[in-house]
């Protein structure tokens, strides 16, 4: 890496910034800035686990398959993972109109009993008459057009009632769809699981190899697991057991910059 | 009662939720499914996951069965047989070959009347 530190540019693997007001927050920002004041490889996904040593830290699976996969180790659950994953990414087929077609069936329901009503209103006032010998034109033509109106919503109705089943089906088929995919959730976190298992299976002996050749202390743990995971990007150290840089870079086996500690790292 | 069903995990935990805040409307919980009361309540709680999560949650409103008033008497005597049979190896289909009992085939292609 080379960094523009003091007025001047230096080209080292083991940066010392101990001496400046530089914070660990700062030296992250610029690892991950391209145009920063600092120029190393572009962070890969194991820098997230490891970019920053700024305490002692409790190290479990999911942070030693990190550390694995950053070697090239492969999780034999990976390629189901990868089908699994994008089953899950495919786009969800749309239902539309699911509620347009029930507030269209209840609309013509509701109209089918206020055109029957009157369908009957009118029926009985024709039999009235009818009964009573005096016939009136009006009240047969208006019962006659309140059959034909009854006929009209009835067609509605049974158009409306179509719809709104089919869209019901489609609804159901998205749904079927919808509980497939939790079923492949649920796999989904199943294999994350057993692929972190085996991902940190794998690579425990040289992380206990590597507990052995870090400093003794509260920080082995940690320091040892940025020792078996592979990193080109500069791993920030605020504070820890290290008096020279390049001793932390040839322990870490990783270029290093080294800052106080003592002071929240993450921005 | 209001049955609701989810189908995502995000309507499930929406679910869960309004469940645990209204207790006292929910009649019974199940894994992704819940049946609530039938009030103008149960109804708003349903309505709003409904508004929230489109297609992913299904509602549907309940009522309880009664067999006398929903379903044909030879269903039901074919029932009621089948669950006095001798021998409890005996498939429905092989059970009601040959007697009075309808066709399990006949039946699945048989809606029930509303």
């Amino acid at each position: 890496m080379w960094a523009h530190v003091g007025g001047e540019t230096r080209r080292t693997n083991a940066l010392d910034l101990r001496e400046t007001d530089v914070s660990a927050a700062s030296a992250l920002r610029a690892v991950r800035d391209p145009g920063g004041w600092l120029g190393c490889p572009e962070p890969t996904a194991v820098y997230d686990v490891v970019g920053v040593l700024d305490g002692p830290r409790e190290v479990g699976p999911a942070a030693l398959a990190a550390a694995a996969r950053s070697r090239g180790y492969d999780a034999p659950a990976a390629a189901r993972l990868a089908t699994v994953r994008a089953a899950l990414a495919e786009p969800l087929p749309a239902v539309r109109g699911l509620r347009a077609a029930r507030k269209r069936l209840a609309v013509a329901s509701a109209d089918i009993d206020v055109r029957r009503e009157r369908v009957e209103r009118l029926g009985g006032k024709v039999a009235a008459l009818r009964a009573a010998g005096e016939m009136d034109d009006g009240v047969r033509d208006a019962h006659a057009r309140a059959i034909a109106a009854l006929t009209d919503a009835e067609t509605e109705r049974f158009a409306a009632a179509e719809t709104y089943e089919r869209r019901r089906e489609e609804a159901r088929a998205v749904r079927d769809e919808r509980e497939r995919r939790l079923r492949l959730a649920d796999e989904e976190r199943r294999l994350e699981r057993e692929a972190a298992a085996a991902l940190a299976a794998a690579i425990r002996p040289s992380y206990e190899r590597a507990q052995r050749a870090v400093p003794e202390g509260p920080w082995r743990d940690v320091l040892a697991l940025a020792r078996v995971a592979r990193v080109r990007a500069p791993l920030v150290v605020a504070g820890g057991p290290f008096e020279r840089a390049a001793r932390a870079a040839a322990c870490l086996d990783a270029p290093v910059v080294l800052v106080t500690g003592g002071m929240p790292a993450r921005v | 009662m209001l049955l609701i069903v989810a189908y995502s995990r995000a309507a499930r935990q929406a679910l869960r939720n309004s469940c645990s805040t209204h207790a006292e409307t929910v009649v019974r919980r199940f894994g992704r499914a819940v049946l609530l009361r039938e009030t103008e309540y149960g109804a708003f709680v349903a309505c709003r996951l409904r508004e929230r999560f489109g297609t992913a949650v299904e509602v549907a409103r309940t009522e309880p069965l009664n067999e006398y008033r929903d379903v044909p008497e030879h269903v039901r005597d074919a029932a009621a047989a089948y669950e006095a049979r001798e021998s409890p190896s005996t498939s429905y289909a092989k059970f009601a070959a040959g007697s009075e009992f309808p066709d399990p085939e006949a039946m699945r292609e048989t809606p029930l009347a509303d």
